[in-house]
């Protein structure tokens, strides 16, 4: 009697053979027209393991570099990391440990191994008197090396987004604490030194009183265009140079075409989320000027322009500042931007400032402990 | 390598299958053997000369055991061997510190021996065959290769089931796997990959959050118990599923590890549940030859407190581990003098006690060390700082955790039989199935992602 197969076994045959025996056959002769599709990603910022070649010297250690080229470019790799993350984002509301799922969307950082924004959110970490000390020794030193040569330094804090938009920030991590550093040091610096500190906070916070937009992504950790320009205004008002407020008229916040942040291509759900964020600029603003950047990844740029303020202004920054360059170097005739990560001081004095601006986003405060020329 | 990895889910798997479909019963034993070596290799590409000697030495030692009349002398140097590699390999480090501990620091040097894979299985699996042999339940092999499958084959090799010799000496003479193999296997070696990477890995992160803390709130302190105890049922048993399936699609059938160990109602019974082979190699090996229970009472709790002792110790080289085989004993020991007759009274107070016990036991097992246990046992009742619960997981955590509790035995204990007979071997079984295979495929993925915000240079 020919024996029957049930519709169970044929499904868990179908399992077997399209779920194990098939995907690396079908990658490898189909795999490469198949890249780059929707759930393609922005990448992972990080270089992927590269096909280890097998010798004698690395005969021990050949498996787990074969693993680790396997798993940065298993079959079906992205698609299958996308229906991962959008399985958490529908069911779960959550995400990875990076990053944060709040309300209405809002996505927050929270990798503790660079800046543990959380923590700051929180108020841990919080600096302890010696190193408030230590720190205002470091910026007054600096301030005095630059003064010698004629620069004069201003120090530029920006907040977290969990600062400005802690109302989005899921129930369970409460409100903002009272105490937190980014407050410790602009209070301590301010009553303590005679150093030139810009605190954006307050003028976001007032900002957001003023228009119905956001001043960040919500699906990224920057601010967008307008928040940019509220944070520019506060540092040029420092240097004298005036700016119209965001409801004078002159320039109007936006809302533009979509986008999807840093944060959401750390979920890898770019193509997902990509229709609840929007650009943000002004409308009436137009950039002046030309900016000419270095090749390579975070290089050095300089802005030239003219008709604007005389100054050389060379400013030491990290990513936030990508966003206020459109303002910095309107205000400039010249202006040069290097992130701090790749600041020499010798490039700074080749350039020959006037005024050299140290910005710092409140998640690497901890920049400030070891800053110097 | 790892059952639930790209590398064996999608180039091993498939290809020793189509190989072993293709070579045909007459070749399948030493192509599964070369499959096997291969295997145990990738993880220790040089020390898998280990597992090759001790199968040669066993299979020796079987042969002479057999055919010699100095049975007694080849076992106790067969086991001597076998127990010879654990101590060099598990143990050495941890003698050194004792001795150390009594002599002072640095008395002698302290060994730094990286633990082979699965040492812990397959040499109680080679132990198995040579007592096997000697007590006549089973005959020595002339053929090397059924012994070397046996101590070597992939799906019990690192994390068991520790098969006993006479209940597969059969199977690896003579075994016709069939579809109904391959299926079944395989659909049990899908359920052990969702327990596993679905379940297990959920949890693990939020017991490693909360066993990472120095000091932790009550409420987290219990749920990174909880954690943990939900970790280590579906990690292992998730494992044991996938070996039994693997071995299914083979055509071996490997006798039951887990039977719901969470629904015990007493820790006599636990130990019938959890790590079965574990427990039936020491009661065949060690309790039974002792005297098990036949040598009076006192004798009796002296054989079980022997056996614990040594299950804490196989478990890891360090007091904890033999801290928490004790703590195990200790109560068996109690339930035999009469403790029973209290948790005889209420089933589901019995099972809940019991669940509570095994919990404190998987403090002591997890924490580095005994003192960190003790810290956390004290935070478990108060001593720590407070934590908010968001720091040892996300509503993925809470949801799983709470499929957890629910599939570690109280959705198979009131299930109706009707539904479960319905539900075994249909196809929205066998969908469900599929699902669980694309879902841990979508997690292995996942958890390749690794993605910055700036480039790391």
């Amino acid at each position: 009697m020919k024996k029957k197969y049930t519709l169970s076994q044929m499904i868990i045959t179908a399992a077997f053979v399209l779920g194990i025996c098939l995907p690396m056959p079908l990658w490898l002769l189909v795999g490469g027209r198949l890249k780059g599709g929707i759930f393609s990603g922005g990448g992972e910022m990080r270089d992927l393991a590269q096909m280890p070649v097998l010798s004698a010297e690395n005969y021990s250690t050949y498996p787990r570099e074969f693993e680790a080229y396997l798993s940065d470019h298993m079959p079906f790799r992205d698609a299958l990391i996308a229906a991962q993350s959008t399985g958490d984002y529908l069911l779960f509301g959550s995400s990875s440990g990076k990053v944060i799922v709040g309300k209405d969307n809002w996505l927050f950082y929270a990798a503790k191994d660079d800046g543990d924004p959380i923590a700051d959110y929180r108020g841990e970490y919080l600096f302890t008197q010696s190193q408030l000390e230590d720190i205002a020794q470091r910026l007054s030193e600096m301030r005095d090396e630059l003064a010698a040569q004629d620069i004069e330094f201003v120090l530029f804090l920006a907040p977290d987004k969990e600062r400005i938009y802690s109302e989005y920030m899921p129930e369970e991590y409460g409100a903002p604490a009272e105490k937190y550093r980014y407050r410790q040091i602009y209070e301590y610096i301010r009553d303590n030194t005679d150093i030139r500190i810009v605190d954006s906070l307050d003028a976001l916070r007032d900002a957001k009183t003023k228009t119905d937009l956001p001043l960040w992504y919500k699906t990224d950790t920057h601010w967008n265009d307008v928040g940019a320009y509220v944070g520019s205004r506060a540092l040029l008002a420092e240097l004298g140079i005036e700016l119209p407020d965001i409801d004078e008229g002159i320039y109007t916040p936006v809302m533009q075409e979509e986008t999807a942040g840093d944060l959401a291509r750390l979920l890898h759900l770019e193509f997902l989320l990509k229709r609840g964020d929007n650009e943000c600029r002004l409308q009436g603003f137009e950039e002046k000027g030309e900016t000419v950047a270095e090749e390579g990844y975070h290089s050095a740029a300089e802005h030239h322009n003219s008709g604007a303020d005389e100054r050389r202004i060379y400013v030491c920054r990290d990513s936030y500042c990508d966003a206020m360059l459109q303002y910095i170097g309107s205000s400039f005739n010249e202006s040069r931007y290097v992130y701090w990560q790749f600041f020499d001081s010798a490039d700074l004095f080749d350039y020959d400032p006037d005024v050299f601006v140290f910005e710092v986003v409140e998640r690497y405060l901890n920049e400030l402990m070891v800053i110097g020329l | 390598m790892v059952f639930s990895s790209v590398i064996f889910l999608w180039i091993f798997l498939p290809l020793v299958f189509l190989g072993n479909l293709l070579v045909g019963r007459k070749w399948s034993n030493i192509f599964l053997l070369l499959a096997s070596l291969i295997f145990y290799a990738w993880g220790e590409p040089v020390r898998v000369i280990i597992m090759i000697f001790s199968v040669i030495i066993n299979w020796a030692a079987g042969l002479l055991i057999e055919k010699t009349d100095h049975k007694k002398l080849f076992l106790a140097a067969g086991v001597a061997v076998d127990l010879g590699f654990l101590a060099v390999f598990k143990y050495a480090g941890f003698f050194a510190d004792i001795i150390n501990g009594i002599f002072g620091a640095d008395f002698i040097p302290r060994p730094e021996i990286e633990l082979p894979i699965g040492i812990s299985f397959f040499t109680f699996q080679a132990i198995s065959y040579i007592a096997d042999v000697y007590r006549g339940k089973a005959k020595a092999s002339a053929d090397p290769l059924p012994v070397a499958l046996y101590i070597s084959f992939f799906p019990q090799l690192i994390a068991g089931p520790i098969v006993q010799y006479v209940s597969v000496e059969e199977q690896l003479k003579e075994r016709k796997p069939g579809y109904e193999d391959m299926t079944a296997g395989f659909k049990r070696f899908l359920y052990g990959l969702g327990k596993k990477v679905l379940i297990a890995n959920v949890m693990a992160e939020c017991a490693d959050a909360a066993f990472g803390m120095k000091s932790i709130g009550t409420g987290a302190a219990w749920m990174g118990a909880l954690a943990y105890t939900l970790q280590i049922y579906y990690d292992f048993s998730g494992y044991s599923d996938m070996a039994l399936g693997l071995g299914r699609i083979f055509g071996f059938r490997f006798p039951e590890n887990f039977n719901y160990p969470y629904m015990s109602k007493s820790i006599s019974e636990f130990w019938r549940r959890w790590h079965i082979s574990l427990g039936a190699f020491f009661r065949e090996y060690v309790y039974i030859p002792l005297g098990g229970n036949k040598k009076g009472k006192g004798r009796t709790y002296l054989n079980l407190f022997i056996v614990f002792f040594l299950t804490g110790l196989w478990h890891g080289a360090d007091f904890s581990f033999i801290l928490w085989g004790l703590y195990h004993g200790l109560i068996s020991l109690a339930e035999r003098a009469g403790l029973k007759k209290l948790q005889d009274k209420s089933i589901v107070l019995s099972r809940l006690i019991c669940f509570v016990l095994v919990l404190f036991g998987w403090v002591l097992f997890r924490a580095d060390n005994t003192s960190a246990a003790v810290n956390y046992i004290s935070c478990m009742f108060g001593a720590g700082e407070k934590t908010a619960l968001w720091e040892l997981g996300n509503k993925k955590t809470w949801v799983m955790t709470a499929v957890a509790v629910i599939g570690a035995g109280p959705l198979q204990s009131l299930c109706p039989q009707k539904i479960k007979d319905k539900w075994k071997d249909s196809a929205p079984e066998a969908l469900y199935c599929l699902l669980i295979l694309f879902f841990c495929l979508a997690a292995l993925a996942g958890n390749s992602y690794n993605p910055f915000i700036y480039f790391q240079f």
